[in-house]
Parts: structure tokens; sequence; C-alpha cells
């Protein structure tokens, strides 16, 4: 079975975001750039599949400008065996992600698609929908546990109030929660040695589809900076100022 | 926010909040720190906390020294913990070479007063015992430095600040500066306006925005370091498991590379070649407490290395590369001291081991501050020792260069070679025809030496001998026996002029000014506390006319000190003549028949005696300030020249000598006449740590001719007791010279500290100038100097071991007779 393992490019989790001078983004110019953390979980998860004999291949996916290429080289140097990179420099929307993301599956005859329940830079929880939606394929989303066995992928998921187990039949696509495993740091010759393993670069018109955005943004704000705190002297007025002033009691 | 304070400090790394620390526990409560955003933003925060203790550098030794004592201490005096990690540092050699660069800081170490050992493998493997031994020769060992965290180190000096009274104001940005008439600081900020006396920066990053607000443009400009952080190793963790201590900080030297262990892993710190300046143009509004992205390619050789050395670290896994920006200099030491030309403006910039030397450059700035002196000898420190040649792209040269030379020998006559040349005298090319080896100091490109043909033309470093001994011996011996000439067109140049010029002069120095014109005195401005600042040449040119002449890495330092001292009157003129003039010594028993040759002034004694000078043409060239001195103790002249004249000047004094077989010196050689003559250098023999008595300038102090600044304490000193004596030394040993910096031991007593050194090619042996104690620096008393940490008989010999009565610079016109003499 090949796995493959849709990666994205994103602010460093620890660096502060902060809003271009405009108003048209995040500023990202020089920033620190670091592999989306659930896509982490999802290339560590992948890699166990093979690992444990599952799998036969791993192939990391990313689509983005010329440096998605060191998140790819992450993904290989954690273990994945070869990479597509989708070079386009601009925003790509979850269903344009999704449609190239279903033109790869189709093209590499896939068996499983492992990714991320969402990026941390747009929070948008929709690609890995709408990727097994134009798949047709069935999906597990926020997975916490993740087997495969006789041609079924078992996916424990995280949902309101407990934990929800569903079978599904491969093809399948499933997107992983935070706390499926805990991925693994590349050594350095791991990280050497990815140097050298294939990546391929393809077009979006290689696949046949037009990522070009249909939503505009307006404009990107600041959060409102948090007032500051006061003390207060007693557990009493604490309680009146929470039920005077704060209305939560 | 206060509205007024004696101090403001702006910049909250930990640097700045040491300086504030130290202000306090001057008894200065009246002090205010600001920064633009939270303390450690910047560097500190992603600093790997290091303290090495090694240092080459006897000033920046101290300054790391007192640091790692300070901060064992912080915890107990603050309540904040730093994590001071004493885990040792262990720094390896793969070579003889390297172990002769670890023999060689010894010496320094032990004037310091740092402890260390030498250690072979065995011990390299007890210490170490995950590290590669095989290929290595030894290493050095500090048992007490280790790391801290910066952070915790930066608020415990915050607390132990706000507890004596001081404030600090977070997210206040200084967006401008003015001077109230009073001379006040009046310094505009995001949070309101503050008047101050004095202002500190110390803000890393920002260094040359802030400077830029008070006038100044200054060399700091950040470097990318990048450290690898990796995952927990089980090795690591059955070691901490069986109770056994974190291993010392590993140095691979000829890798060039620092590791640590961290929370049951390894931080690997490779100082690299490639690693960008960075900010070259101010920091983007938008950089915050941020880190660039990590730039595994360039680190390559250094991993390998690495992986080699301590095979766990290639097993473990990679959690993070922190890629931020260190400040940098050009020559790798930090700006700490007054700013050129501006009252009341401290910088304290530039740090690029800024935890190692936060709490050391905190002492001596407020000690500088609150005392108006600081307690050591800071010239390798001084923001000043950069001209203005040191501008932005000179900086971000020099700074790549500088930390891509952290881990490289430290040779004590190495020269690097980028942005050379970038200032020379007009015969430059003539002087390269004829063989220069150059070196370059304040931005001057200068013959070292000249390499015959034969001789390879470029300095082959050891700490024993380099390649360019015999050459310099053959140039000392023609000056010596025949005539040389010296370029020395760096010097620095003043012209001090007006009514006030004789009592303002007389009131810097503390010789008698020369009386009449032409007359030449050299003369010591000293501190307050007697030390020596600067040494000028002064002859007077007229009844309220000087011409000052000092050292030409000095430009700034004494152009700044005559500066802030003029009186408000008026009454005194000072122009800073340096490049308006050219200067070339003539010197050796012939310098007079080729000199005369040139000139229809009469060059005797009777007409033109030592220590005198006056304009003379000299071939086509008019007013040439010829001067009846030199700094290599023969017959001979300086002169000065408008520099146009220079290469007309230089072909016919060549052309002149020709007969007489005049040869070029080069600095080494002028080095050497200088030791034999115990010549005392600015800025190693004479320096602010040493009073005028303890430099043996006592014929240059006349405490009878009335005030002077530092009079009172040498007088006190004389009553007290003078701790230290000057004194000359020839060595004994054979094929390695004394170089500077080493320790003089009686029996196991150190008594005294080595200021240079170098082999006298007149004398055939090894000479040093010392300071001593004074009950050892009686002549003929016999001493041991370490060199390579192998002791030397040294004997203490009287001043001026070459021609000691000075006969030959006074020889008169029949110098056949001092040929006669000899």
């Amino acid at each position: 079975m090949k796995v493959l393992v849709p990666v994205k490019r994103v602010l460093d989790a620890y660096v502060r975001p902060r809003v271009k001078s405009d108003g048209t983004g995040v500023e990202l110019a020089n920033a620190k750039m670091s592999m989306n953390p659930f896509c982490e979980i999802a290339v560590e998860a992948a890699i166990r599949l093979k690992e444990a004999g599952t799998a036969e291949e791993v192939v990391a996916v990313s689509i983005g400008g010329a440096k998605a290429s060191e998140t790819l080289r992450t993904a290989l140097a954690m273990g994945a065996d070869r990479a597509v990179h989708v070079l386009h420099e601009a925003e790509v929307e979850p269903l344009a992600v999704a449609k190239l993301l279903a033109a790869l599956a189709r093209r590499e005859a896939a068996g499983l698609v492992v990714m991320g329940k969402q990026a941390i830079d747009g929070d948008n929880n929709q690609t890995g929908q709408m990727l097994a939606a134009l798949l047709d394929w069935p999906q597990g989303t926020f997975a916490s546990g993740l087997e495969i066995a006789d041609g079924s992928a078992l996916v424990t998921r995280e949902v309101d109030g407990g934990l929800e187990r569903v079978r599904l039949a491969l093809p399948a696509v499933v997107t992983v929660d935070l706390r499926l495993n805990e991925p693994r740091y590349a050594p350095l010759p791991a990280i050497m040695k990815a140097k050298k393993k294939p990546l391929d670069t393809l077009a979006p018109g290689d696949l046949g589809v037009d990522p070009a955005a249909r939503t505009r943004v307006v404009q990107v704000e600041e959060p409102p900076a948090r007032q500051a705190g006061v003390k207060v002297a007693t557990a009493t007025e604490l309680a009146e100022r929470l039920h005077a002033e704060a209305g939560v009691i | 926010m206060k509205s007024h304070a004696r101090v403001v400090v702006v910049g909250g790394g930990v640097v700045g909040c040491s300086i504030l620390y130290h202000l306090t526990r001057q008894g200065w409560s009246d002090v205010v720190l600001i920064e633009r955003t939270e303390l450690t933003a910047g560097s500190t925060w992603h600093a790997a906390g290091l303290l090495p203790l090694f240092n080459m550098s006897y000033c920046v030794g101290q300054i790391h020294k007192y640091s790692v004592d300070l901060y064992k201490g912080l915890e107990e005096e603050t309540g904040q913990p730093v994590s001071f990690h004493v885990t040792g540092n262990l720094r390896l050699a793969c070579s003889q070479e390297r172990m002769d660069e670890y023999r060689h800081y010894c010496g320094t170490a032990n004037t310091i007063g740092v402890p260390f050992e030498m250690v072979g493998v065995d011990e390299i493997k007890r210490l170490w015992p995950l590290a590669e031994t095989h290929d290595l020769v030894g290493a050095i060992y500090h048992p007490q430095d280790g790391h801290v965290a910066p952070a915790d180190v930066t608020m415990a000096l915050a607390k132990g600040a706000r507890s004596r009274g001081a404030e600090i104001y977070r997210n206040t940005e200084l967006h401008a500066v003015t001077r109230s008439p009073s001379g006040e600081w009046v310094l505009t900020t995001s949070q309101g306006v503050i008047t101050c006396e004095h202002v500190v920066t110390a803000t890393g990053n920002y260094a040359r925005q802030t400077a830029a607000m008070f006038g100044l443009d200054i060399p700091a400009i950040p470097v990318e370091h990048q450290y690898i952080v990796t995952d927990a190793h089980p090795a690591l963790e059955e070691r901490r498991a069986q109770g056994l201590p974190e291993m010392p900080v590993l140095r691979e030297s000829d890798a060039s590379y620092y590791m640590r262990e961290e929370r049951g892993g390894l931080i690997l710190g490779p100082y690299e070649k490639g690693a960008p300046a960075c900010f070259v143009d101010g920091v983007p509004p938008t950089f915050g407490q941020d880190l660039f992205p990590g730039d595994l390619e360039r680190l390559e050789p250094h991993i390998e290395a690495a992986m080699a050395r301590v095979p766990i670290f290639g097993e473990a896994g990679i959690k993070g590369v922190v890629n931020g920006p260190i400040s940098y200099t050009p020559d790798g030491n930090p700006l700490l001291g007054p700013a050129y030309g501006v009252r009341n403006l401290w910088l304290a910039e530039g740090f690029s081991f800024g935890i190692t030397a936060a709490g050391g450059a905190g002492w001596l700035l407020a000690d500088w501050i609150a005392q108006g002196e600081p307690p050591i000898d800071m010239l390798p420190v001084d923001p000043r020792r950069f001209g203005a040649y040191a501008s932005k792209e000179y900086a971000r040269r020099k700074n790549e260069e500088a930390y891509e030379h952290v881990f490289i020998i430290h040779y004590p006559m190495e020269e690097r070679p980028a942005c050379r040349p970038v200032k020379t005298s007009p015969c430059h090319d003539r002087l390269d025809a004829a063989g220069a080896v150059w070196g370059q100091r304040y931005g001057w490109e200068r013959p070292n030496w000249f390499a015959p043909e034969g001789v390879e033309r470029r300095d082959v470093y050891s700490f024993r001998r380099g390649n360019w001994f015999e050459p310099v011996g053959n140039e000392v011996r023609t000056m010596r026996e025949r005539v040389g000439l010296i370029d020395l067109t760096s010097f620095s140049k003043f012209r001090v002029s007006g009514p006030g010029a004789e009592t303002f002069l007389d009131r810097l120095v503390a010789n008698k000014l020369p009386q009449r014109t032409g007359r030449i005195n050299l003369a010591h401005a000293l501190t307050k506390n007697g030390g020596v600042r600067s040494e000028f040449t002064i002859m007077r040119d007229g009844p309220e006319a000087f011409y000052l002449v000092s050292s030409g890495a000095a430009e700034r330092y004494d152009h700044d000190f005559l500066l802030k001292r003029l009186p408000e009157d008026g009454s005194v003129r000072l122009e800073n003549v340096t490049t308006a003039y050219g200067t070339f010594v003539l010197a050796g028993p012939d310098a007079r028949h080729v000199l005369q040759q040139l000139t229809d002034q009469d060059l005797s004694n009777a007409a033109f005696p030592w220590l005198s000078g006056r304009s003379i043409r000299v071939g086509l060239a008019s007013d040439v300030r010829a001067m009846r001195v030199n700094f290599v103790g023969e017959l001979g002249w300086e002169l000065h020249h408008p520099i146009e004249y220079q290469n007309h000047l230089y072909d016919a004094l060549m052309e002149a000598g020709r007969a007489y077989g005049i040869g070029l010196v080069g600095m080494r050689a002028m080095d050497c006449m200088r030791l034999e003559k115990s010549y005392r250098m600015w800025g190693l023999e004479l320096n602010r740590e040493y009073s005028a008595w303890e430099s043996g300038l006592d014929r240059f102090v006349r405490l009878d001719k009335g005030d002077f600044v530092g009079r009172d304490a040498l007088v006190r000193q004389k009553e007290e007791g003078v701790p230290q004596r000057f004194a000359t030394l020839l060595v004994e040993a054979d094929g390695i010279d004394p170089l500077g910096n080493e320790p003089l031991f009686l029996g196991d007593a150190m008594v005294g500290r080595a200021t240079s050194g170098g082999f006298s090619h007149t004398l055939g042996k090894g000479v040093s100038l010392a300071v001593l104690r004074p009950e050892v620096a009686e002549i003929g008393t016999r001493l041991e100097i370490e060199m390579l940490q192998q002791r030397f008989p040294a004997e203490v010999v009287e001043e001026s071991p070459y021609d000691p009565q000075n006969v030959r610079l006074r020889a008169d016109a029949d110098d056949a007779l001092v040929r006669a003499a000899e």
C-alpha cells in the first residue's frame, strides 16, 4: 500500500504572528517557518505504518512556494521515501488543495491519505473532508488512533464527549488529531540523507487544477490587546466583581 | 514614569540590566532602564548561556572572570535562581600548534588568576567518556565555568537593581534624543519624556539605530549564529540515572564548535564560514522576539566533525535549530565605554559573548560612570578604538570575519584579510614593490616586515618564531648599523593653538611643556588616579601653538580626550591633522649623511640638537617638519611632511641613501628596537591600569610644575608606596621569545606580569618589559618567565639595555666617534 501524506509549511508555532502593516495578511518575510504540527503527526503515523510493514511507500506532498521543498525535506528526514512538490507561490485555498491532492492520490494510486486535521495558520479544517468527497473515499477525521488490517482502517476519533471508533474501507482519507502520536525528531544523518531522496516538482496545471483563489481577504487585524489584570483584596470582592463587572457569575 | 533620573540605560538585555544593577551597587539609586518590549527580547533570550573563561585578552579575560564569579552568587543575593551549571569546560586540541595556543593563553590565565588544567587524553576520556579521543593531542580544562540560564540571569540582575531603587520601564521605546541648554539629555520615549545626566545604550541588534539618534556611526552589526538542540539520548539519560555529573562544555577549536548537555540531549553550536551579518540597515519593525530559519547546510562540516567526535550526537533526533542574531564588532570585542565626541553618552554595544561579558561589563562601566575611572585597562573594548573608517560596510564584512574566526588559533601577531587595504600612505605601492608584508592597525596598512627575494611573502605564524624572524633581524641591523626608513604616516597628529593652548595642555600632561619654539617633549596625559591615558610627543610651534603626535591607533581616543576638555571660551583651537601629513622615520648612524644631502639645514648637534624640530626643505619638498626624535634609539629624524610630497620624499631619501645601504624597516623591527631601548608602548606598558610611577615614567613627571590631572594621586601613591615597578628583563630561552602577557615568578610566587616582549636582535636574547613587585625590580634580580608553560631565566637589567647612555641618538656630526666607541 502506498500512503500519501500532505504537509504544509506554516509560520512556526512558537513565533508570535504579526499582521503586515498594510493589513493584507500575516508577515512571513524572514520569519521562522516549520512543518504544520498536525502534518508532523501525519508523517509520523505514515512512517510507523511503513515500519510495521503495512505500507510499502510513504510519499510526502506539499503545495506551496519554493521553500515548501524544505518542509518536504523534513518529511523525508523523518522517514518518507519520496516527495512531490506542487509549486505554486500564491496562497492556495482548501478546495484547490483538495483538488490537487485528489489528482495526486489518483495518479499515485494511493491506498491511504493521512493528513493533519487542519493547518495552524488558517485553521480551516476543510481540506481532508473535501478531499474525501472529491475522491468519493471514506473519511476518518480527528484520529487519535489508527490501525490498518484486512483492507480497512480502524480509526479512533476524538469527538465531543468521548471517542468514536470507525472502520473505513480502503482507500480512505484519515485526518489526524494531536494525540495520535508524538512525532519523532530526525537525527542529523537522516537529515543529510534526506537531501538525496527523490523530490519531484509539478505545476498545478500538470494535475489539471486551476488553483486560483475564490475568496478575497478584505483585511487582517491584530486581536485587541489584552487589558491589564487587577489584583483584588478578598474573595468577596472577587465574587462581586465577577458578578457585577465581568457578568460571568 | 519618572521625569528625571541620573542615568537612563537604554536596552533591557543582560548587558543593560547588569549595568543598571552595578550602578545601584555604586550607590546610584536614581537610575532607570527603558526597554522597547520585554527584558531579554533581542539576543539574550536565545543565547546558549555559555560562560567560557578562555580568552586571550588580559582585559576581556578579566571581564569574563568577574561575570562567572558574580553569577555564582546572584541567586543567594537576589533569590532568583540562575541555573548555573558548573560543569567546567574542556577545550580540545588536535595539533601541537593548538596546544601552543593554549599554553600561550596559560600565561594570561595565570596573570588574571583564572584556574585551569592542561589535560591529556586519558583525562579527556574520564571527563567526556562519550567522546572519541584517538586523534587528540590534549586539552585545556577550566573546572569553574559552565553555563547559565540567560533570561534568569537578566531577571536576577533586574531584581537586584530594583531592590536598590532602580526603575525598569518595559514597552518603552526611545523615539528621540535632544539636549537641554544645561547639557542634560532629554529622551522622548513612547511612555513619556525623561531627562537625565548620563545615557547608556545597550541595545544589541539596534546598536546602530540607537547610535544614529546620537549622531554616531558605530560598527556594531549582528551576525547570525545557530545552534542545534537534540532530543534526549538514552546514553545521557542513563548517565543521569546513575547520578553521574553533567559533562563539561566541550569545545573542539579545530572543528570550530561548542557542545553541551541540555535536558538529556545535546546542544551543538558551530562558528561556521558564511554566516551572514544581519540587520545591516536596521532591525525591521516586524522583528520581535524572533528567530531566523535554520540553515543546516552551512553547518555541515562542523556537524560531521561533531558526529565523529561524539557519536551519540548523530543518533539523537534534532529538536530544533535556533538561529538568532548576535551582536558583533570588527574585532569581536564589545564597544564598552565613552562614545566618541559626545559627553555623558556611554556605549555598551556589540557583545558577541554577551552572557559571559555582561557581568564584567556592568561592573566596569558603572565604575567608570560613577568613579570616573574603570579599575582595569579597557582599551581593547574602548569604543574609540575604531575610527570613521569602520563604516557600515566595513562592519558588515569585518563582523562576519570576526564570527568566522572565533575558533582560529589566536596568534598575537595575527593579521586578518577582510576590508583591506582601506587606508594607505601614498607610498604604499612603492613599499609593496619592495616586498612589504602588510599589517593593519586602525585601518592603516603598515609594512610589518619586508620579504627579501627568496622568502615567502606572507606571515607564517608561530607561538615560537614566525618566518619573519631573520628578515626582521636584518632590518634591525640595517637601522642599527647603517640607515633605515620607516613609514609611520599612520601616526595621529594634532595641532593645538590659541591664547589658552599652553594652559590647556599644561593642565592635561604630567611633563613640562617644551618652553622654546622648536623644542620637543614626551608628555603623558594621566587619569585622575595617575594611570596613563595617552602619550604625546609635543613640539612647540610658537608661543600659542603646539604640535602633538601620538599612536596611530589612538586617533579617536586622543582626539576625544582633547575635544571633551577644550575650554568653552574658544581660547583653544584643536585640529586633527593626521591625514594632512605623512611621516617617515629616517634613523641610523648614517641618517645625517643621507638627510644632509637633501637639505640646506645644518643637521649638526649644535644647529639641530636632540629633542628639537624645525621646518626644513628636503629635496623639492617644502615645509617638512623634521623632528629629532624616534622610537628606535638611533640618530634620526621623524619627517612630518605635507602628504602630497610623500612619494617625492621617499624617492629622494632612498636615492640619497643608496650609497649608505639604506633599507626599509617594518613595524616588527621597530618593535624589537623599541624593546631594546625599554621604550614604553601606549596600550601595552602605558595604560590606565598602571600609574605613571608604575610605568617608570618618573623622568616625564614634573610634580614641581604645578597642578595637572593625576598629580594628587601620584603624590599620594608616592607617600603610600608604589605597588609595582616597571622593569626590563633579558630572557634566556632557545627558540621561544616573550610576546607579552607572561607571568613572572620568583620561586613559586608570581611577582609580576610582562606587558610586551620580543627577541632582541642586537643583544641576541629575549627582552621583556614588565611590571614587577618593587622588591624584585632591582637590577640583577633573577626571576623566571613562563612561556608556553615552561619557565625560563629572566634577569632584571638596567633600563635600555641597548645604548643605555643614549650616545647614539645624541650622536654629533662626527659620528665616527660613536663608531669608535663601540
